[in-house]
């Protein structure tokens, strides 16, 4: 029997590839560029050297997650350069022949060699992940997970190795070049990475480098099978190769049988590997297949009768990694036919092993639909009683049928890693059922295709009992009470819309303020955040009550449960944005949902919030003790996560510390609580909660504004201004502005009523039929009866005129004044403007003052700020002088103008000072003036960017092959860019909007990058009648908002102004004109065209071209 | 010991012819391979490690098939392949522990004995932390033979060994393969210095353009020549007309013109003295005269 493997040889063989590769300079500098450029980004990033952002640092595996992937990338070139040069080595060293004929076989020789090379890399990986939990052990503050330590290396690294080895061996060994192998590799390597990793559900990412892997501390990694599955992919495929490359191995081969048995696993490893991407791929259309037969299943089912849960009560036991439930329900039949079948959807993988109602009852599944056949029809308003009893886990792909498959695929990234998404978990340790996961019968048709806006929930009386593993602790809704031994009573007090169960090792604190229970749940050992409150624990009740009191003030509403839980939950739990409400399974019934260790909310950063006075240099009197640094902390938490402002869509979508919406608790004062229903108009409870929303909603940072282009609401009024809102819910590719149009319309409706009825009138009379209809589900045509017979008014033409409507009103806003003015004998503050409708159709404008000014960019939160708002109606054609008075100084003026056609949607002006002006005399209100508002006088001729006369030319530069990179967008959505300060446009004009710009209600500019002067944008205009004109050119004075942005300079720009006698340069200084129309000069002109030209050269940053106005004399 | 090698042949790719029909019966001792540059010694020493497969033919070790059972052939194997300069980056030590590894001694005590005798044997042992890309070409060159021999080879092979040598190191190594001729082991040993053969070899063989011109030992090659190796005097003018004519050895200036050593089957026109042959003069006449005399029938003296 020949000797196939000799352990002697082998490794032989891989001592000396190890000594050999440990001297190679180019491994050397490799080695230690990566432990010095991870070192210094350990050091940037957890410890207190740079200011990194929370989530960066949060959570304990992602600290060795993050060092390995980085180092992955790394090595995965590395390795490929050194495995395709070892191949070479041997052919170019004559001394390789005294290696090959030695007495090995070519297994032990190519073996000895990976095994060598892996060893080295194996070095490396430990190197940087001792780096990796020094900084862990000792800077982070965050707990060390040492099984993550050992997951990663193996999960990431070795597959990667082993794989890139395998294919670059392979590829050596057929291509025989290295340059040619390597292109080849490194091309691959780099399309793995960026085009081919993040699409098609992550089977492509040998490197692992967007495959989610974070490990929880609740639940370890979010999918074991899905990891195993894809790495052990790559780590089969890359065996197979370096087998493969046994045979092509340009050396005799000694052994016969090694030859044969390196084809032989080849195959096997090969087939092994095909397998394994099988079933991986498998599982995700297991999911997309199941759920495709969800949807068409709840479609054909849509129009059946269905019967309503009024109690169900929930047996639970968790054994293992199932749970096993009777759910006791009373159902009622509130339609008016008779009902033959009582249908439940149950998530698939959860089995129904009975249904009993005296005695057993026949039953049917098909997917998630349990139906179950009564002894006779249920008559309407008949009620039954019945006993399920199931058993099984959750089935993850059953979840949120109603969002899109495309969404679904997408990665979510927190920070540098991708996580799971992932919706339910019965673990033996962990368990966390949402509704979402169907975890409990539930008799209404969670989806319909056909009505994607319908909400569709129903009150029900729960109540729980749970028997688990004693060492865990149970939480829901309600009452609880532990008799002890692993088991937990809920009682919840109201209906609800959903019950959600969560076990799991927790630790909890309480405090009860104002018979509100305020719990905290949070892993055991996860809690980095009470500490750094210890001096205020007295305060607290105090602080809770001033920030519920804020928050309920400002919404109007109050809050409907006896207790509120903050709930940490593991990373990997997800809950998607809805398209018809707010509301998200991160918020139920008395419960917030907070990411692990608060990992995406930044103001949970307490113990950096506490180090930042010291950080950035106290100021004199700004001096805090840590008492009120504490309060501080504490406040902005609450604020900026659970109960203060969500700043509208801000286009960073998914972007750092943009999540806080996930967590406001505004679902559990309205959306969870009070329910519109309407077979007709559902549109209208959307309505109403975006309107209830917009209290707390803040419009979109100004500044950040200017860098996005057109905020989601513009969007919104671009696309309302040639579509229904009818049409544009009816059309499934306009899903991308759904949100926001529904947003905009649903507050421009609320506002259009409460305009007709007035203010505090109709605050009052909402609040009212709010608190009289929780936890009850009421028609929206009760709504529209009950609000027609109070302030006698029928309702349907103005819905029917919103929802149909084409027309959107369009302002025109003019200067605004604002001075002191005295009141008696104090003075106060008055701003007043001129707004004309230019449109047919009646319209609102929301004007706020705001004391502090302009927002430092990135401020978040803050409602303490004194401002004052009013609403102005106008109707078609209408034009109205409004005047303010205010006690404050206010430091901005923002008019908003709601659904409109107006771009930008607000109109922002800043006061510098107000001067007393004492023969002025006090207005407060409005008055309609006859005169409207003009954009053009009579004898003014004015050509804007937005005109026809106007050319913003296109520099004649080709990309690559002669294409032009950047082509025209289809939509005008799409047309307006964000206003940049960096990496400024230099080859076109790219067209922005500003409330600062000219415009009638479009306020747009083009800008450049300032340049040589080649680039010119033109203005042409035809004058009727020759004569002498001045002309005119206008000017926003612009700077970067941030930084020393008010010392940049602007510049000169230079015109060519055409006139009879030729074109005159004239050079304007941007620095020295004023805001608005500015003097060029006054020229003859004759009747037909006449033109001025800007070029792009400039001493500035940029060059704005944006109107031209030609004034006849 | 015994090698037997029947009929090899070996063709490359681009139709090189090789070998051609080599037949030949190595002993245990020391087997001389001579002939010119390109005459088919590295590549029959190339088959001979199993570094090359033969196109025809077939060798057998000790009654073992080389292309059936590498595996036992390799492990009796030390080899020097003319060509030895590059290494990888490793110290002498390191390099020849590698070979001794390689070789088959298993015991880490016993590998590093056997590197520090066999640094010591070849002179290396001062330089046995070196880099082997520091050492002088000489140096290497014993190095070379020190992983070659490392590991009591049964069959060394060694190809134009004494390259690069100086006279000293040249005797040593002759030496050295002497005293391990000694044992039951075959030395093959491929050179173009006649010298090297002379002294060292029991047994050899002459190639040339791929086939065995003689094979036997040393002195029958010798004898093979005798009385056909002559010396002229000659002048300048006598000079040029012998070289045309025949293969000369050496040329010596003398009193009155020349002294010149040819081989030839008989002078025709020159005055000449019969000298007593060394190898040179057998060499030059097996590959000068054997095309005009027919190929000398292989083991002729046997």
């Amino acid at each position: 029997m020949e000797q196939l493997l000799s352990s002697h040889a082998l490794w032989t063989v891989a001592r000396i590839e190890v000594k050999t590769l440990l001297r190679s300079w180019f491994f050397r500098i490799l080695a230690l560029l990566s432990l010095g450029l991870l070192g210094f980004v350990n050091l940037a990033m957890y410890t207190d050297v740079f200011h990194v952002p929370w989530m960066f640092r949060s959570i304990s595996s992602g600290i060795p997650y993050f060092n390995v992937i980085l180092l992955n990338l790394a090595q995965a070139v590395v390795a490929s350069f050194l495995a395709s040069d070892f191949l070479k080595r041997d052919r170019r060293l004559d001394s390789t022949d005294v290696v090959y004929m030695r007495s090995m076989s070519n297994g032990d020789y190519i073996l000895g060699k990976t095994i060598g090379i892996l060893l080295v890399f194996g070095g490396l990986n430990v190197a940087v992940l001792v780096i990796a939990l020094v900084f862990n052990g000792v800077f982070s503050g965050v707990p060390v997970e040492l099984r993550a330590y050992l997951f990663y290396p193996f999960l990431i690294s070795l597959p990667t190795l082993v794989y890139i080895l395998g294919v670059s061996f392979l590829l050596m060994a057929v291509i025989r070049n290295q340059a040619v192998t390597l292109i080849v590799l490194l091309g691959y390597i780099g399309t793995a990475l960026i085009y081919l990793g993040p699409r098609v559900d992550l089977i492509y990412d040998y490197m692992a480098f967007h495959f989610p892997m974070l490990y929880s501390g609740f639940v370890g990694f979010g999918d074991t099978a899905g990891i195993l599955l894809q790495r052990g992919m790559y780590l089969f495929f890359g065996v197979a190769c370096i087998l493969a490359t046994v045979p092509l191995l340009r050396r005799l081969p000694q052994s016969r049988g090694m030859i044969r048995l390196s084809r032989v696993l080849t195959v096997v490893f090969a087939a092994a590997a095909v397998t394994l991407g099988g079933l991986y791929l498998g599982r995700l259309d297991h999911g997309t297949k199941l759920r495709d037969g969800m949807r068409s299943l709840d479609s054909r089912l849509a129009g059946e009768p269905r019967i309503s849960m009024k109690r169900c009560h929930l047996d639970v036991e968790h054994h293992g990694s199932e749970i096993r439930c009777a759910a006791r329900v009373t159902v009622r039949n509130e339609t008016d036919r008779p009902i033959d079948y009582y249908r439940f959807s149950l998530n698939p993988a959860l089995a129904v092993t009975s249904v009993e109602a005296g005695g057993g009852l026949p039953f049917e599944r098909e997917l998630h639909v349990v139906r179950i056949t009564p002894p006779g029809p249920l008559a309407p308003g008949g009620i039954d009683s019945l006993v399920l009893s199931y058993r099984g886990g959750i089935d993850d792909a059953a979840c949120y049928l109603d969002v899109d498959e495309k969404e679904r695929g997408e990665l979510n990234r927190v920070a540098l890693y991708s996580v799971d998404k992932r919706y339910g978990f019965i673990t033996p340790g962990y368990v966390l059922l949402t509704p979402e996961t169907l975890w409990y019968p539930t008799p209404c048709v969670p989806f319909s295709p056909d009505r994607s806006i319908h909400h569709d929930g129903e009150f029900t009386v729960f109540s729980l009992d749970v028997s688990t593993d004693g060492a865990l602790t149970a939480l829901s809704q309600g009452a609880a009470v532990s008799p002890g031994g692993g088991r937990f009573v809920f009682s919840p007090e109201t209906p609800l819309t959903g019950l959600t169960l969560c076990i799991g090792e927790y630790e909890t604190r309480a405090v009860t303020v104002d018979s509100i229970t305020y719990t905290i749940a949070m892993r055991t050992g996860h809690d980095a955040f009470t500490p750094h409150l210890s001096a205020i624990a007295d305060t607290l009740p105090e602080l809770i009550r001033e920030l519920k009191g804020d928050y309920e003030r400002r919404l109007e509403l109050s809050y409907p449960f006896s207790r509120l839980t903050l709930l940490e939950v593991p990373a990997q739990f997800y809950g998607y944005p809805r398209l018809w409400t707010i509301h998200r399974e991160t918020v139920q019934p008395e419960m917030v949902l907070l990411p692990e260790r608060a990992a995406n909310l930044p103001a949970a950063d307490f113990r950096r919030f506490m180090d930042r006075p010291r950080r950035h240099g106290r100021q004199p009197g700004e001096q805090r003790t840590p008492r009120e640094q504490q309060i501080r902390a504490f406040q902005g938490f609450v604020q900026s996560t659970i109960a203060g402002t969500i700043q509208r869509e801000t286009g960073l979508r998914r972007g750092m510390g943009m999540m806080t919406a996930n967590y406001n608790i505004f679902p559990g004062y309205f959306t969870l609580v009070t329910h519109l229903r309407s077979e007709r108009l559902p549109i209208l409870a959307v309505a109403l909660e975006s309107f209830i929303l917009g209290r707390i909603v803040q419009p979109i940072d100004p500044v950040l504004k200017s860098f996005i282009g057109l905020t989601g609401e513009e969007k919104a009024n671009l696309a309302l201004g040639g579509q229904s809102l009818e049409e544009i819910l009816a059309d499934p590719k306009r899903r991308d502005i759904f949100s926001s149009v529904l947003e905009s319309k649903g507050q421009y409706l609320f506002v259009m009523l409460q305009e007709r009825i007035g203010g505090d009138e109709f605050r009052a009379y909402l609040a009212g039929f709010i608190a009289r209809n929780r936890f009850k589900t009421v028609d929206t045509g009760y709504f529209m009866q009950d609000m027609g017979e109070r302030y006698g008014f029928d309702l349907e033409p103005y819905i029917d005129r919103w929802y149909r409507g084409r027309e959107l009103p369009s302002y025109l806003v003019g200067k605004v004044a604002s001075y002191q003015v005295m009141d008696g004998d104090r003075t106060r503050f008055q701003v007043r403007f001129t707004a004309t409708n230019t449109a047919p159709v009646d319209g609102f404008l929301r004007v706020t003052l705001r004391a502090g000014g302009r927002r430092r960019f990135g401020m978040v939160g803050g409602m303490d700020e004194a401002t004052a708002e009013r609403i102005i109606s106008l109707q078609g054609d209408q034009t109205k002088e409004c005047g303010m008075v205010v006690d404050f100084k206010p430091g901005m003026m923002l008019v908003s103008t709601l659904v409109s056609k107006n771009i930008p949607v607000g109109l922002q002006t800043d006061f510098a000072e107000f001067e007393l002006d004492e023969r002025a005399r006090l207005f407060d209100g409005e008055r309609v003036l006859e005169t409207p508002l003009r954009v053009v006088e009579p004898g003014e001729i004015i050509v804007d960017n937005e005109d026809e006369g106007f050319d913003g030319g296109v520099k004649p530069t080709h990309g690559f092959l002669g294409l032009r990179f950047r082509q025209r967008p289809e939509r005008d959505e799409e047309k307006y860019e964000g206003l940049r300060f960096w990496n400024l446009p230099d080859n076109r004009w790219v067209p922005v909007t500003h409330s600062d710009f000219f415009g009638a209600y479009v306020r747009s500019a083009v800008y450049t990058k300032a340049g040589d002067g080649g680039m010119p944008a033109s203005w042409t205009a035809a004058i009727p009648e020759s004569g002498t004109y001045e002309v005119y050119y206008y000017v926003s004075k612009i700077r970067r908002p941030w930084g020393r942005g008010s010392g940049d300079k602007l510049g000169q720009y230079h015109f060519g102004v055409a006139h009879d006698d030729g074109v005159d340069d004239v050079v304007l200084d941007i620095d020295e004109a004023e805001n608005g129309w500015n003097y060029l000069g006054t020229y003859y002109l004759s009747s037909g065209e006449a033109s001025v030209r800007l070029t792009n050269e400039s001493n500035g940053l940029m060059v704005i071209a944006d109107a031209v106005k030609w004034v006849k004399r | 010991m015994r090698i037997e090698i029947e009929n090899l042949g070996k063709t490359y790719k681009g139709g090189t012819r090789a070998l051609d029909g080599v037949n030949l019966a190595i002993e245990s001792g020391m087997f001389g391979l001579l002939g010119p540059n390109g005459a088919g010694k590295t590549t029959l020493m190339k088959i001979l490690v199993t570094l090359m497969r033969p196109s025809a033919g077939s060798v057998r070790v000790n009654g073992l098939d080389l292309d059936a059972n590498r595996a036992e052939i390799r492990a009796m194997l030390g080899y020097l392949p003319q060509e030895f300069s590059a290494f990888p980056k490793l110290k002498t030590w390191e390099f020849l522990e590698y070979a001794a590894s390689l070789a088959g001694i298993r015991n880490r005590k016993a590998r590093m004995e056997a590197v520090d005798e066999m640094l010591e044997q070849v002179g290396l042992f001062d330089a046995r932390d070196r880099m082997v890309k520091k050492l002088s070409g000489g140096m290497k060159r014993r190095l070379g033979i020190a992983q070659a021999l490392i590991g009591d080879p049964r069959i060394v092979v060694v190809d134009e060994p004494t390259t690069g040598l100086d006279p000293e190191e040249r005797i040593r190594f002759r030496g050295l393969l002497t005293e391990m001729s000694r044992r039951d082991i075959i030395i093959v040993l491929s050179t173009h210095i006649v010298g090297d053969i002379s002294s060292s070899c029991a047994d050899m063989a002459l190639l040339n353009e791929g086939r065995v011109i003689f094979n036997g030992a040393p002195d029958a090659l010798l004898e093979r020549v005798r009385g056909h190796a002559w010396k002229i005097e000659a002048d300048d003018s006598e000079l040029e007309a012998i070289k045309e004519r025949y293969p000369v050895i050496s040329t010596i200036p003398a009193e009155h013109g020349w002294e010149v050593d040819v081989v030839a089957e008989r002078l025709d026109g020159f005055e000449g003295v019969p000298v007593e042959p060394n190898l040179e003069h057998a060499y030059v006449y097996f590959m000068e005269c054997a095309s005009e005399n027919g190929a000398p029938a292989r083991g002729a003296n046997r």
